[in-house]
């Protein structure tokens, strides 16, 4: 692992943001695994004593991402040892919302009934975000005390609409309930001792800018961000010169392989060239304010395997 | 029949070709090479891309790609040919609204809509709207023989399978009602008037929940569209027409590690309980034993120990350059990568296998993981080869 003391540092700080804060969303471009990743961030805050909610947002049904897990339910429930889960659909969010920001289930219920009021509801993106920070505020309003909320977004996408969503309805609105709820939101989201926005990529060229092109939004957002957590790192196999791999690939005996060496070198100098781009960029943004957190590729056949191998990785003391 | 004539044959008989799958497989790669190939087959073909992301200009290669098509370099596609084209919901919703209201007062009025504006610029979630609206004119009207359709991963891909219904009920008549004030109270019948009723109390209701302008914006935005909802309504419709037409086919893009095969997994479930049969899946990036003629299609399976390094096979190979005193840590890095790589090569068979039990096995093109790390164009040209369509 490169720079040792950094990354000692960096999981210290990641570490201290779990124990700290309330919500921790986790957001970077599909496919760099977020919800492994969130998964694993969950164990590693149980291990921290903490004990925390796993927030899914419409996650399709699938198998558990935590060893002996359960499926994840709608309700909130311990869905795996000392680990809370929900998986919160945004249907029931939307009808949540109206009932608790409305004076009485009578006028909530008339307005959900109402097909007008239902379509609307649901036609309009801001309330469908609003309605889901809503139901985060609630569940970390709930069981925040004993540890994190971490929020396992959709794509990167995702986590703008979400910042975008209080400030579109203000804008819609300009002044009554809903717009002081939804300035209240606003704050919450850009309040660094209670929010942290956790950005995960793969050292490879297009997540790397990706997430770089999200931290420019989040930071215009006023989002507090950090640590960003870099996963599917391949460490180098050592020194091998080009003359001896072309060695090892004309000879029959050891061709096969060479060729698995290559497939690694080119890995692990793509995971050095991406990593340090990375680095200089977050340094050139945020200067010592976000730090990076290296995780090693996993090739687990089993996603609740990958969770605790990774989480084990953030607990690891030799670096 | 394997994969790739199976995935030939789609693009034969079909006007749209939906592609569908999680993040980070390669899916608008995928969607590139697909309208490459039918190109090459001789077709006019159209790739459209719905996803936020836009990444499909770099995969093509194409400098700028927006609303209005972008051909691709006719080198690359002929005899046929392809258009590529990008969707961003501000402008396309613009473009929609001076199509169907021609009435430029009218028009600025609805711009000038803080509702419409939010809607069509400062918030996601029109992008699967608007992408139905240009899938209809795109398919029906624009004479391509083939459309290929990029979607965003995951949630949105289903989102955009249901937005003709939510639009068509959003934009139905009776809907426009609660919010268009009626003129004449005196020509309608009782039952009307009951019904206004209950308009004025939900509109009161949502005035005291929302506060009192956001009332006379929502009535607003409702009247500047009044008389063309019947137009969308009908659109939406139609739309859903052409997505479960038996011209229209959907592939399922998926890589195969264990989150992302049981992502497919859902894809499959969610069209199927949606009434649409997705017809193939391409697996990409699958690792796979590599031999002297290059890839195999079946990957190694976990028993498989064949091919284990040792020290006296890398001494020999050494030995012709005169480094045999690197042997002990060249044969340390030849075991670790043998290592690496064969986890990787069990866990992509474990994944193709679940794969192939879900759609049947003939219907599964493989693309195996390339060795070296490649621009997105070669990745395309890397997905033709293996529909035996290179250059």
């Amino acid at each position: 692992m490169p720079e040792v003391t950094d990354e000692r540092r960096a999981r210290a700080r990641l570490d201290e943001v779990l124990t700290s804060r309330q919500v921790v969303f986790v957001t970077g471009k599909g496919g760099v695994g977020k919800s492994v990743v969130s998964a694993a961030l969950a164990l590693r805050a149980k291990e921290l004593g903490l004990r925390p909610v796993l927030f899914e947002c419409d996650a399709p049904v699938r198998q558990s991402l935590l060893p002996g897990g359960k499926l994840m339910t709608e309700e909130i429930t311990e869905f795996a040892p000392g680990i809370l889960g929900i998986n919160q659909r945004s249907d029931d969010a939307i009808r949540d919302y109206a009932a608790s920001t409305l004076p009485s289930k009578t006028v909530s219920d008339l307005l959900f009934e109402n097909r007008v009021a239902r379509l609307f509801l649901k036609a309009s993106p801001s309330v469908t975000e609003m309605a889901v920070i809503g139901r985060i505020i609630a569940v970390s309003e709930k069981y925040g005390a004993d540890g994190p909320v971490i929020v396992d977004l959709h794509a990167t996408g995702h986590a703008v609409s979400l910042l975008r969503a209080p400030a579109g309805i203000m804008k819609v609105l300009q002044r009554g309930a809903l717009f002081d709820r939804a300035q209240k939101i606003e704050a919450m989201l850009q309040d660094a001792s209670r929010t942290a926005f956790i950005t995960v990529a793969v050292p490879e060229e297009l997540p790397v800018t990706e997430l770089l092109e999200l931290h420019d939004k989040l930071t215009e957002l006023g989002a507090p961000i950090g640590p960003v957590i870099l996963n599917g790192w391949s460490k180098a196999p050592g020194d091998i010169d080009p003359a001896t791999l072309e060695a090892l690939l004309a000879s029959p005996g050891t061709r096969s392989a060479a060729r698995d060496l290559r497939f690694l070198l080119i890995q692990a100098s793509r995971s050095k060239r991406e990593r340090d781009r990375l680095l200089a960029a977050l340094q050139a943004k945020h200067k010592d304010d976000v730090s990076l957190v290296t995780l090693a590729a996993r090739f687990d056949d089993d996603g609740g395997l990958m969770a605790r191998r990774l989480a084990d990785d953030l607990g690891k003391k030799n670096l | 029949m394997s994969g790739a004539d199976h995935i030939l044959r789609l693009l034969g008989e079909s006007k749209l070709c939906v592609c569908v799958g999680s993040g980070g497989v390669g899916k608008t790669t995928t969607a590139a090479a697909l309208a490459i190939a039918a190109a090459r087959k001789g077709k006019r073909a159209a790739v459209l891309t719905i996803d936020p992301a836009r990444r499909l200009a770099q995969a093509l290669g194409v400098e700028k790609m927006g609303n209005t098509p972008s051909p691709l370099s006719a080198e690359l596609t002929s005899p046929g040919s392809v258009d590529a084209m990008m969707l961003e919901a501000g402008p396309a919703l613009d473009e929609f609204v001076e199509r169907i209201v021609p009435d430029e007062e009218r028009r600025q009025r609805l711009f000038n809509n803080r509702l419409y504006q939010v809607i069509a610029r400062h918030l996601g979630g029109t992008h699967e709207y608007m992408a139905v609206e240009r899938l209809h004119a795109l398919v029906e009207e624009s004479g391509y023989d083939i459309v290929i359709l990029d979607t965003p991963p995951t949630v949105n891909a289903l989102d955009f399978l249901d937005a003709p219904n939510r639009l068509a009920g959003f934009f139905s008549e009776k809907i426009t009602r609660f919010f268009v004030k009626q003129s004449d109270d005196r020509k309608k019948g009782i039952f009307e008037r009951i019904r206004d009723r209950a308009g004025d109390l939900a509109l009161s209701v949502l005035g005291r929940a929302l506060g009192e302008g956001f009332v006379e914006e929502l009535t607003d935005f409702a009247s500047a569209f009044q008389g063309l909802f019947t137009a969308i309504h009908d659109r939406a419709i139609a739309a859903d027409k052409i997505l479960r037409a038996s011209s229209t086919s959907f592939l399922v893009i998926s890589a195969t590690d264990p989150v992302r095969t049981a992502e497919a997994e859902e894809f499959l479930r969610t069209l199927e309980r949606l009434g649409i049969h997705p017809r193939a899946v391409v697996a990409n990036r699958v690792h796979t034993q590599r031999t002297r003629q290059g890839h195999d299609q079946r990957p190694q399976t976990p028993e498989d120990k064949s091919g284990d390094i040792d020290a006296g096979l890398v001494m020999a190979a050494l030995a012709p350059i005169g480094r045999t005193a690197e042997t002990q840590a060249v044969w340390e890095a030849l075991s670790m990568a043998q290592r690496q790589q064969r986890a990787l090569r069990a866990r992509d068979a474990k994944g193709l296998l679940h794969l192939e039990k879900l759609i049947g096995k003939d219907r599964v093109l493989v693309v195996p993981e390339l060795d070296e790390e490649v621009a997105d164009r070669a990745a395309v040209e890397h997905l033709l080869d293996g529909l035996g369509l290179r250059r």
